[in-house]
């Protein structure tokens, strides 16, 4: 196209209008971030998963004995006090310090373990949310199906199958989380793939598999970002369950929230809560301060 | 000394019993070992207590330590009569179901045997005692033949005498589903000349059989002649016992029994008593806490603290041999480190045993020295070896000589009470030697599984074994637990004799074996005390698996109860008990 006076104006105006919705679209997400970072529950969630956070990367600065050694001088099942903060367990290590190392395993395997499943779940969804048909008749069905078992037992199934080491329960947790992030982004992009800048693309001739990257996943990414966040929750929930049930890879004494809670929550009946109750306590903060974060962000985008 | 006494009664005992009172005479065993011995072979309480007056009483140090046995509580003033108990029990295996001859828990063995009594029963003192069926007993000169005298006036709670073709049919169901008898008897092993004895002949000589048809022997409850393997007790009502079954709730393991008016030894003083299943031992001492029960059957140190704290409860704690045991795998993989003795003796000196004592059961425990042989054992030989120390130099410089200094290790173990735990503080100390040592839990029927031993049936070789490798399979090491036994046959012969099918340690030594066949042959204490403290150093030296403390049997109940004798197998003697308003 040669550049006459006639056109000029509409290039201009063309060129306008793309600044405008650019200016536009930062507006938007400048507005969305300070909305993001006002909210108290934003601001909650990022406290708690900070301690855990840094629980899990420097459990020195934080820790008071050797998690694996029993304190000395100080007997097995003493409540908490000054000697110990969260008392010792029955073994008469410190609760306190193993609630702190324990952080590092499930800050490792339950983003993990998200990560792949958002990465698969995200590509079904968009492919099968873009082509439709066939594909789409297949996929979805194999994904319903996994979802209708329930996920722990399939779960605890495929654990038991392969063995309880670490990467197995990564693998399993992202493969089960798969099916729901690869529905909820199927039907995002379903919804995205009427919209007109799809068949201008398409009119264009462009390759589907540029569609689908650069122009309906970007419209798509806060919806990826909150089903990651609030699956997030769930992995954490799910990890502690499987060691609860004595399904944790590496060894059995190394500080684990749910093993932990596992191993003594029959003494709850003799009064000795605390070795139990910390760690559970840990485990339900860790899941609420994600699923905090969560909302606040769906919230953010949804303004 | 009285030598005219003395003569006396030697000349009037069999050679067995002559050896033991010449034993006791020389001094070579206690008086406690003397009166537990003798109980075996079958020599009477008068008898034994002439021996030791004509030995001019005691000088033995040892008898000061005898005092009123804790495995059972006494009665206080006259006895009350009437009322009924509530026990909590360890909830019973659903597939055995109440059948005497193939029950496997200790849940089952106390319902069982309220209805049913043993041959050769319960001494006040914890050991085995002419309380039972069998009035007395007396082997033969070389300990080929038992002859046995029956009880008599005791009848079926039917009305039928109870004759020695019971014994009979009863030893005869035990040989052919191998209750403990495998390879002691045959089949139609048991001669009766008469309605009141049992003459039992044995395959070869053994010194302990009174033992193995007694209430240490559990499945060897004595049933009617025509009793078939596999009836139930629910399903056809039968024994001699104190107690008449009532009705059984198989969903909440409820059984309820009514007192035997006809009792031989007198009606009991209760009129009923229930005992009542649960699944979990926490729900088990919140009940007993709560007095919903009157008694529990059994209860841990770490779960039960509650009950030790508790000043209106009675704790018995009877004569216990229960011990977990740390097999290394002593062939397997070839050129391990486990293969080498000196690891395996590293291993022994890392671990604190008084550590393991007093955080694991709170001190209710003593510590062992590396062999299965209790002290309390007539034959245990107190001077065969040191007790084993802590001594982490030692093992560092074991390792060393071995090659293995610094090594890494993973223990394989089943989620049963104590073993995890065990796991952690021997991670623990090994650390204090430079080893690095994990502990990995799995699931019981996992772990006996994959990690002990394979689960194939006596004698027959696992795929992964061979000749001399029972459990090829099993873990490098491990942790496994043994319940209480009167005699350390079963954790001789099945744990550590060549092709044992318990043997995960893959032990095969002739020398052992040797040992083993010639405390078994032995019939006199000087005899298996000669075999049994080679076994002690053989077994210290060579370290096929360590055993690092034996831990009680705690029972108890509520201060209203007394009279109450338990032993470590779960048994509860109820005939004597009474219960204050």
């Amino acid at each position: 196209m040669t550049t006459t006076p006639e056109n000029i104006e509409t290039v201009a105006a063309e060129s306008d209008d793309r600044a405008v919705a650019v200016a536009t679209r930062k507006q938007v997400r400048k507005e969305q971030r300070r909305l993001l970072f006002r909210s108290p529950s934003f601001i909650i969630g990022t406290i708690i998963i900070g301690f855990w956070v840094l629980s899990g990367l420097w459990p020195e600065l934080l820790d008071r004995f050797d998690p694996k050694a029993s304190v000395p001088g100080v007997s097995p099942r003493t409540p908490p006090g000054d000697g110990t903060w969260w008392g010792t367990d029955r073994l008469g290590r410190d609760v306190y310090s193993r609630v702190v190392h324990g952080a590092r395993p499930i800050l490792i395997a339950a983003p993990a373990a998200t990560v792949i499943a958002a990465f698969f779940g995200t590509l079904l969804g968009l492919f099968t949310g873009y082509f439709r048909g066939w594909v789409d008749e297949i996929i979805s069905r194999i994904l319903e199906a996994i979802l209708s078992i329930p996920a722990i037992l399939l779960a605890i199934v495929i654990v038991f199958t392969f063995g309880a080491t670490t990467p197995v329960i990564i693998g399993t947790i992202g493969f089960l989380f798969i099916p729901a992030i690869a529905r909820t982004v199927r039907a995002a992009t379903l919804a995205e793939a009427q919209l007109d800048y799809v068949t201008a693309a398409q009119m264009r001739g462009e390759r589907s598999l540029f569609i689908i990257g650069r122009e309906i996943f970007p419209n798509i990414v806060g919806v990826v970002i909150v089903e990651v966040t609030v699956r997030l929750g769930y992995a954490i929930f799910t990890l502690a369950t499987l060691a609860f049930l004595g399904l944790s890879g590496g060894n059995a004494t190394d500080p684990n929230w749910g093993l932990d809670v596992a191993q003594n929550y029959q003494q709850v009946v003799a009064e000795v809560w605390w070795p139990t109750v910390f760690p559970a306590l840990a485990i339900g903060t860790l899941v609420i301060g994600v699923n905090l974060m969560a909302d606040s962000i769906d919230e953010a985008l949804k303004s | 000394m009285n030598w005219k006494r003395y003569d006396s009664i030697r000349r009037n005992a069999s050679p067995l019993e002559v050896d033991l009172i010449e034993n006791y005479a020389a001094g070579t065993i206690s008086r406690r070992d003397f009166i537990k011995r003798g109980a075996i072979l079958g020599l009477g309480m008068t008898t034994m207590a002439s021996v030791i007056a004509a030995c001019g009483g005691d000088s033995d140090p040892t008898t000061t330590t005898a005092g009123p046995d804790a495995g059972s509580s006494t009665t206080a003033g006259a006895p009350t009569q009437g009322g009924s108990m509530r026990i909590g029990i360890q909830q019973g295996d659903a597939n055995s179901g109440l059948d005497p001859l193939n029950m496997l828990d200790l849940g089952t063995y106390s319902v069982l045997s309220q209805s049913f009594e043993y041959l050769v029963g319960l001494a006040p003192d914890g050991n085995i005692g002419a309380t039972g069926l069998a009035t007395s007993w007396e082997p033969n000169a070389d300990g080929t033949v038992w002859t046995f005298n029956l009880r008599e006036g005791v009848n079926w709670h039917d009305g039928s005498p109870f004759t020695s073709a019971d014994v009979a049919a009863t030893v005869d169901r035990m040989v052919i589903a191998g209750a403990g008898l495998a390879g002691v008897v045959s089949e139609g092993a048991v001669e009766t000349p008469d309605d009141l004895t049992a003459v039992v002949n044995l395959d070869k000589a053994n010194g302990n059989l009174p033992v193995l048809i007694s209430i240490y022997n559990p499945q060897s409850l004595i049933t009617p002649a025509d009793y078939a393997d596999g009836t139930t007790l629910d399903a056809r009502q039968a024994g001699t016992g104190p107690w008449v079954f009532e009705s059984h709730d198989p969903t909440t393991f409820t059984t309820v029994f009514k007192a035997n008016e006809d009792y031989w030894g007198g009606r009991p003083n209760l009129d009923d008593v229930t005992l009542i299943g649960f699944g979990s031992e926490g729900a088990r001492v919140s009940a007993m806490q709560a007095r919903e029960l009157d008694m529990i059957q059994q209860f841990g140190v770490i779960d039960g603290t509650s009950l030790l704290n508790d000043s209106s409860f009675t704790v018995l704690r009877p004569p216990s041999a229960n011990h977990r045991q740390l097999w290394f795998n002593t062939q397997l993989p070839a050129g391990g480190p486990f293969t080498d003795a000196r690891v395996r003796r590293a291993f022994g000196f890392m671990l604190d045993r008084q550590q393991m004592v007093d955080v694991l059961f709170d001190g209710f425990a003593s510590v062992g020295n590396d062999h299965p042989v209790h002290p309390t054992l007539p034959f245990f030989d107190p001077d065969a070896t040191p007790q084993r120390p802590k001594d982490p130099e030692m093992a560092k410089q074991l390792l060393a000589d071995a090659g293995y200094e610094g090594m890494s290790a993973t223990i394989q173990t089943g989620d049963i009470l104590v073993s995890p735990d065990m796991g952690a503080i021997v991670e623990q100390n090994a650390l204090e030697a430079g080893v690095a040592v994990s502990v990995n839990v799995t699931a019981n029927s996992d772990f006996y599984g994959e990690y002990w031993c394979t689960g194939a049936p006596w004698g027959a070789s696992p795929e992964t074994g061979g000749p001399g490798v029972p459990c090829g399979a099993s873990a490098e090491i491990g942790i496994v637990d043994y319940g209480h036994r009167p005699t350390p046959d079963v954790y001789f012969g099945r744990a550590l004799e060549t092709d044992g099918d318990w043997n995960s340690s893959n032990y095969a030594s002739s020398e052992f074996d040797g040992l083993f066949a010639q405390y078994q042959a032995a019939i006199d204490v000087a005899g298996q005390k000669a075999a049994v403290g080679q076994i002690q150093q053989l077994l210290h030296e060579d370290a096929p698996a360590l055993y690092p403390f034996f831990f009680d049997y705690l029972s108890g109940h509520d201060e209203s109860v007394s009279g109450v004798q338990v032993t470590a197998l779960g048994h509860m003697k109820l005939e004597k008990a009474t219960k204050s308003a």
